[in-house]
């Protein structure tokens, strides 16, 4: 009787393994369908096939699926339980190749090569990862906010802003215009003065004159009057009154000086609209970026980012080169929250020998510092660099 | 528009197209020699040679027979002819000076004389006039003997004869032979020249400015210590004028084939109206197509196909110095006087009959002429006679003298990726996960030049490769290999340990007017070449490759040789200066030229061979630049392609050149290495490529990164259906190299060396633009853009269709296939059996237990057979230990049977066998006393056998079709 259990254990046993072998590799989504039925139909329904054809390493159907658990097909797919981590699927080729793919080792079932399974551990691995870039997220996170709550009030209130100064620089415009009447003033009363003074002087010689004639000595005197007449008149005037030419001298100290004032308000105008006409996200986080230019050195190059403007690399002992110019029509902030799109391009830069104009993507990551990680040319000239910002911590 | 700036544009375009700077390279007539030998027969008579039958003599312990050669002008001999017939078939003419000056180079090292067999000679008859000579041993069959008729008066010349007692190559017939000899000599040809210039002069007065440049180039030439100029380079040749010249022609012949490399079509095209072709390795950036410019390599090889004759007859003119290469067409009617050689004795009588009646016919014969100028050197000549019906036989006996092709390791048959430059460690690894991303699979990742440390090779650089044997370790747990570039210029770096002890043992070759190494500049800056002739540096270099002395290296990388023709930036014509010395300054670098890269691989072959205790393993090695007898030790490549439609066309008649000249392993930059390709073409570049023997994608490091997948679909799915059709088809590849490496035949084969009967498999279109893999597949490239059908030429026979298994009968006719992108016409040949794997994993080791699916093409008598060998893919175990099957599959009768030629390594499963054109549906399908599971599709005559039990390749067996 012993004996006899002894048999139907092995029978089962046998029974299990045979069982498990069947159903190797099995999607347990798909399970259904490798059900035991005296015929088994290729999951693309093309093809009914006896049962036991499946795992019997012969690929029957087109679409691989008789095999799931060896690689007899070449367009299978084998499922990974991995269990205690996420489980995958592969191509059947990498069944019983040599080389485990799996975690759990399960690929490797009939290649001699012992796998060591490692599902708990990448598991523990992946879980201390994902924990600590997500503590490197959250501190960036709440940077990211803190930063938002300090940005400057300019971009924050962008057209008043604009409207503040265009307002200023209307002022300055009206004084501008008065001055120059004054001045036009000033130079037709500068220009007429002396002809004045002699009309004048002449008007009263010519009067004394005929007293005179009866003296004697004209000539002499005649000269001798109008010019002191000039002179007297002359110091008169200005006692009297401003003389022109200093003036014209205070006038032109004052263009200056609205000259001055209406740059500045100029060079903020244009750098605000310049801010207007970028996308500086929906808080204006971006703005944290704004004229900002963050540097990198290598063996050999110091690299310049400056996030919307260029890319720069200059040699540690001479020239430096523009690998590209921010290119604002791929610049979409509301694209960010896709994390393949986190990128920012630079191109047109100076040309290469022989080669293409340079240019650079940045690949924008999060981290807690603002940074530059590392730089590479994937292809001659064509840079790729690595920045992190709290400003990427969603 | 505006019209003119339209124009400027276009010229500006054409500027762009035309890459090669041409003025870099010499033309014929900037070349002395060249013109010299061209215009040879100006000399006049005195220059003429003829021989003395006094001087005959017959040296039979060498089994070689002499005679001396005499101007008309001088009483005494000056050269010495001898004759020989080194092994059966082969015949070798040696021309040399009998009392020089200065004894000539003669080339060490190349030639295989351990195996030669000298033939026995005999004289057949001898008159005033002339002389003939037998060549074999008593007892060979009556047409396995050599004829060769010399004629003595007024110019010597030889006519070598088939076995119907035809002659079919003629030497000096058209008295183009020439030997400069002495200063003398040198003097009155440029006298010659002076005086046609004198001439040239009267006649073109307007062109004084360009008449006073060669003006002064004649004045060079008439300086005492011969200088030849060429743009702002000097050569120094204190040795005088020496080249040498002879003409051979190949007659009865409509076309010829081989010097490699150029860009060609296949057939050589006459040169008359042209520059001849020219051999001399050069580096040359932006090669262009239908050019007969030289490029890397030179293999100094004709092959004539006889008319009406299926067989090959071959010449090797064997000299490494510079060669030119003129090509005429000559037309005769037969009975011709000069073509008539009436009594050799032995032949019999019907014989004879025979070719009187075939003098009756008087039909005009076309021959090929060939005109060879050498720079220096003797004259060695070989020529090859080929056996009736015997198309591969002269592969066979050429690679008698040079060697058989090496018999590289599996997994260089297989996909390589290549770039120049993957620059750091980290993005190995990263490809070598990506090709599994893709599914995509691949043997080896390459490492160019930016992997060694300042372009000192043989290290690694700290920064980028911190820890190569780790990066070669991760690489080899996926079964995949490192190939490493080594190219021969040592950086001038007194700090570097190489170059000092190169440099103080004297080991480079050094400057013409002194002892001090000749400097140049190369990737690295100044550098300096070792001297690979003298046995010595060879050894030095073989020891280099050693892992102790290679840090870094393993027993999982293998060597490309780059820039050995040598290339050097700025050198004349981008390479070494001629007059540069060897042997601490006894042989000039001319003499050796084109054998360079040849030595250079020699070394690195045995350095790869020596540096494993056991010198067992076997040896991958790429080279650039080659010679005769380069197949012993590497695989070529056709160097620095451009990436556009032309020269993917070209690249087929490129590989078919080499390929019939003894080098049958190579292939070419997949993809084009200069230039980014478009999607398209790029696809269509890996599609024909995964045919060819080598199959390595690389690329300019200025060039956008590609690698399969960069283009994205539908471009990468179809690339690695691509790559996955040549790993299924790696076990018949395997056999391909296997039979390359025992009997020199080709891989790739021009259609006409399969079907030589067939007269359209000449045409241009069919030679050039299709090819075969062996004599079982039938490949078509695509390579013009937006091509959706192709006109494909299938001769005589039954074809089936690559994807779909559809049969083709043709009678030798022209098919339009339809060829959208996903497809370029394959065609399996009907009698054919192909061994393949259908099971493709993520490399070739790890495919090397799966089951074989043998692909059976019944021809129309229902017949088919194909081989297969089988190893351990790495090892020479299947020579030293014989560890290795090689078995026969034949279906005959109804019956799949195997023949077996050696048994002697595991066994592999046959998982399925396919059977198309089987006429008659089976009633069963019997194998070991029982039956096997089969479906027969009535449609298509195929029959398909599903998981036959206990079937093994490496085994014996029979399948019955009852």
């Amino acid at each position: 009787m012993v004996k006899f259990c002894f048999l139907i254990e092995i029978f089962l046993f046998i029974l299990l393994i045979k069982n498990q072998e069947l159903t190797i590799g099995i999607d347990p989504k798909d399970s259904q369908h490798y059900l035991p039925k005296k015929t088994f139909n290729c999951l693309d329904g093309n093809g009914e096939i006896p049962y036991s054809y499946i795992n019997d390493d012969y690929c029957d159907c087109l679409d691989g699926s008789d095999e799931p658990g060896t690689n007899a097909c070449s367009n299978g797919k084998f499922f990974c339980h991995n269990e205690g981590l996420d489980p995958k699927k592969i191509p059947s080729s990498r069944v019983n190749d040599g080389y485990c793919d799996c975690c759990s080792g399960e690929d490797e079932y009939n290649s001699g090569v012992e796998c060591i399974n490692t599902c708990s551990s990448e598991h523990l691995i992946k879980k201390t990862k994902n924990e600590k870039k997500e503590k490197l997220r959250k501190k960036g996170s709440n940077k990211r906010e803190q930063m938002i709550n300090e940005i400057d009030d300019l971009f924050l209130n962008i057209d008043e802003e604009i409207e503040k100064s265009e307002g200023k620089l209307e002022i300055q415009k009206m004084k501008k215009e008065k001055l120059k009447q004054r001045k036009t003033q000033i130079l037709v009363y500068k220009k007429q003065l002396p002809k004045l003074i002699e009309n004048y002087c002449n008007l009263l010689l010519n009067k004394t004159k005929i007293k005179k004639i009866e003296k004697k000595n004209t000539c002499l005197l005649k000269k001798k009057d109008l010019l002191n007449c000039k002179n007297d008149l002359e110091m008169l005037i200005k006692s009297k009154f401003d003389d022109p030419k200093r003036s014209l001298k205070k006038i032109k100290k004052q263009f200056q000086e609205i000259g001055k004032k209406k740059k500045v308000i100029d060079q903020k105008l244009n750098r605000i609209k310049k801010i207007q006409d970028l996308d500086l996200g929906e808080h204006f986080e971006f703005s944290y970026w704004f004229e900002k230019c963050f540097e990198y050195n290598s063996d050999k190059y110091t690299y310049k980012f400056c996030p919307f403007d260029k890319v720069e690399q200059k040699e540690k002992k001479g020239k430096s080169f523009n690998l590209g110019k921010f290119k604002s029509k791929k610049w979409k902030t509301k694209k960010l929250s896709h994390r393949a799109k986190r990128w920012m391009l630079f191109d047109n830069g100076d040309r290469c020998n022989n080669g293409p104009k340079r240019s650079t993507k940045i690949k924008l990551l999060c981290g807690y510092s603002e940074k530059i990680v590392s730089i590479k040319e994937t292809s001659t000239c064509v840079y790729e660099m690595r920045f992190q910002s709290p400003l990427m911590c969603f | 528009m505006n019209s003119t700036i339209k124009i400027i544009l276009f010229f500006l375009f054409l500027c762009l197209c035309f890459g090669t700077d041409d003025k870099k390279f010499k033309k014929c007539s900037q070349s002395s020699f060249c013109e010299r030998n061209r215009k040879v027969k100006e000399n006049g008579r005195n220059s003429i040679f003829y021989i003395d039958p006094k001087s005959i003599n017959i040296n039979l312990e060498e089994q070689l027979f002499q005679a001396g050669l005499n101007r008309h002008s001088e009483r005494t001999p000056l050269l010495a002819l001898s004759i020989s017939s080194v092994n059966q078939g082969i015949i070798r003419i040696n021309i040399n000076e009998i009392d020089p000056d200065l004894n000539r180079y003669q080339v060490e090292g190349i030639l295989e004389t351990e195996q030669f067999h000298y033939q026995p000679i005999k004289i057949v008859s001898q008159t005033e006039e002339y002389i003939i000579l037998r060549f074999g041993e008593e007892n060979l069959k009556k047409e396995d003997y050599i004829y060769l008729q010399l004629f003595f008066n007024p110019y010597w010349k030889i006519n070598i004869f088939n076995w119907k007692n035809e002659p079919i190559i003629s030497i000096n017939e058209n008295h183009l032979f020439n030997f400069e000899m002495d200063q003398k000599d040198y003097l009155k040809s440029s006298k010659v020249a002076k005086e046609k210039e004198k001439e040239n002069e009267k006649e073109k007065d307007k062109d004084k400015e360009k008449e006073t440049n060669k003006q002064k180039e004649t004045k060079d030439k008439d300086q005492p210590d011969y200088k030849e100029k060429f743009g702002k380079f000097t050569d120094h040749q204190p040795y005088g004028p020496s080249s040498v010249s002879l003409d051979i022609t190949f007659l009865n012949t409509n076309h010829i084939y081989g010097i490699p490399e150029h860009t060609t079509k296949l057939s050589l095209e006459d040169t008359e109206d042209g520059e001849p072709y020219r051999l001399y390795n050069v580096d040359i950036l932006e090669y262009e197509t239908e050019s007969r410019m030289s490029l890397y390599g030179s293999i100094p090889v004709i092959l004539g196909k006889p008319n009406n004759e299926n067989t090959m007859h071959g010449v090797f003119w064997f000299n490494p110095s510079e060669t030119w290469v003129d090509i005429s067409t000559e037309k005769i009617k037969k009975g011709n006087k000069q073509r008539e050689i009436n009594k050799i004795t032995e032949e019999n009588e019907n014989e004879n009959e025979n070719e009187k009646q075939n003098q009756n016919k008087k039909r005009t014969i076309t021959s090929k002429r060939t005109h060879w100028m050498s720079e220096t050197g003797v004259i060695d000549l070989f020529v090859i006679v080929g056996q009736e019906n015997e198309m591969y036989d002269v592969f066979e006996k050429y690679s008698s003298l040079t060697g058989l092709p090496y018999f590289p390791p599996y997994f260089s048959i297989a996909y390589h990726q290549c770039r120049w430059s993957y620059k750091t460690q980290k993005e190995i690894q990263k490809l070598n996960d990506q090709f599994d991303e893709y599914d995509i699979p691949v043997d080896a990742f390459w490492m160019d030049i930016d992997h060694t440390d300042g372009k000192k090779y043989f290290t690694f650089d700290k920064k980028t490769y911190p820890d190569p044997k780790k990066l070669s370790k991760t690489v080899a747990e996926k079964g995949r290999k490192l190939v490493t570039i080594v190219d021969p210029h040592m950086k001038k770096d007194t700090n570097w340990e190489l170059y000092k002890e190169a440099k103080e043992k004297k080991y480079l070759i050094t400057k013409y007017n002194s002892d001090q190494p000749y400097e140049g500049d190369c990737w690295p800056g100044k550098s300096s070449w070792p001297d690979f002739l003298n046995t010595e540096v060879l050894e030095w270099w073989i020891s280099r490759f050693s892992y102790e002395k290679y840090q870094g290296s393993t027993d999982n990388m293998f060597i490309w040789n780059d820039m050995n023709e040598p290339a050097i930036f700025g050198g004349p014509e981008m390479s070494i200066p001629r007059d540069t010395r060897h042997f601490n300054g006894k042989i000039e670098h001319r003499n050796i030229h084109n054998s360079y890269g040849l030595y250079v691989t020699k070394g690195t072959f045995e350095g790869l061979i020596k540096r494993n205790e056991d010198q067992n393993e076997r040896p991958f090695l790429l080279t650039r630049s080659f010679f005769a007898g380069s197949q012993k030790y590497c695989t070529i490549w056709t160097g620095d392609n451009t990436a556009n439609w032309d020269q993917l066309k070209y690249t087929e008649s490129m590989l078919l050149s080499l390929s019939l000249s003894g080098a049958p392993l190579c292939g070419e930059d997949s993809g084009g290495f200069l230039n980014t390709p478009d999607a398209e073409l790029f696809t269509r570049w890996f599609q024909t490529s995964a045919f060819h023997p080598f199959f390595r994608s690389h690329s300019h490091t200025e060039t956008k990164r590609r690698e399969p997948w960069s283009y994205g679909e539908p471009y990468t799915s179809i690339i690695r259906k691509a790559i996955k059709d040549r790993y299924t088809f790696l076990p018949f590849y395997y056999t391909q190299f296997y039979k390359a490496s025992t009997k020199g035949k080709p891989i790739m084969r021009p259609l006409w060396l399969v079907f030589p009967r067939d007269q359209d498999t000449f045409n241009e279109q069919v030679e050039n633009f299709s090819y075969m893999v062996g004599s079982s597949l039938l490949i078509s490239p695509i390579s013009e853009k937006n091509q959706k059908k192709k006109n494909v030429y299938l001769p005589k026979g039954i074809w089936h269709d690559f994807y779909t298994l559809q049969k083709f009968q043709s009678n030798g006719q022209y098919y339009k296939i339809n060829t959208p992108l996903e497809k370029i016409p394959i065609f399996y040949h009907g009698g054919k059996i192909i061994p393949r794997k259908l099971r493709t994993r993520r490399s070739s080791d790890f495919m090397k237990n799966d089951p074989i699916t043998l692909f059976v093409f019944l021809d129309e008598n229902q017949q088919s057979s194909g081989s297969i060998f089988l190893d351990d893919g790495h090892s020479y175990d299947f020579t030293k230990l014989k560890k290795y099957t090689h078995q026969k599959f034949i279906f005959e009768s109804n019956k799949l049977f195997t023949k077996s030629y050696h048994l002697n390594y595991k066994t592999l499963r046959i998982e399925r066998i396919i059977i198309a054109n089987l006429i008659k549906n089976p009633n069963q399908v019997i194998f070991n006393n029982s039956q096997l599971q089969f479906v027969y599709q009535e449609k298509d005559q195929i029959l398909t056998i599903r998981n036959p039990k206990d079937l093994f390749v490496g085994e014996n067996w029979e399948i019955i079709f009852d």
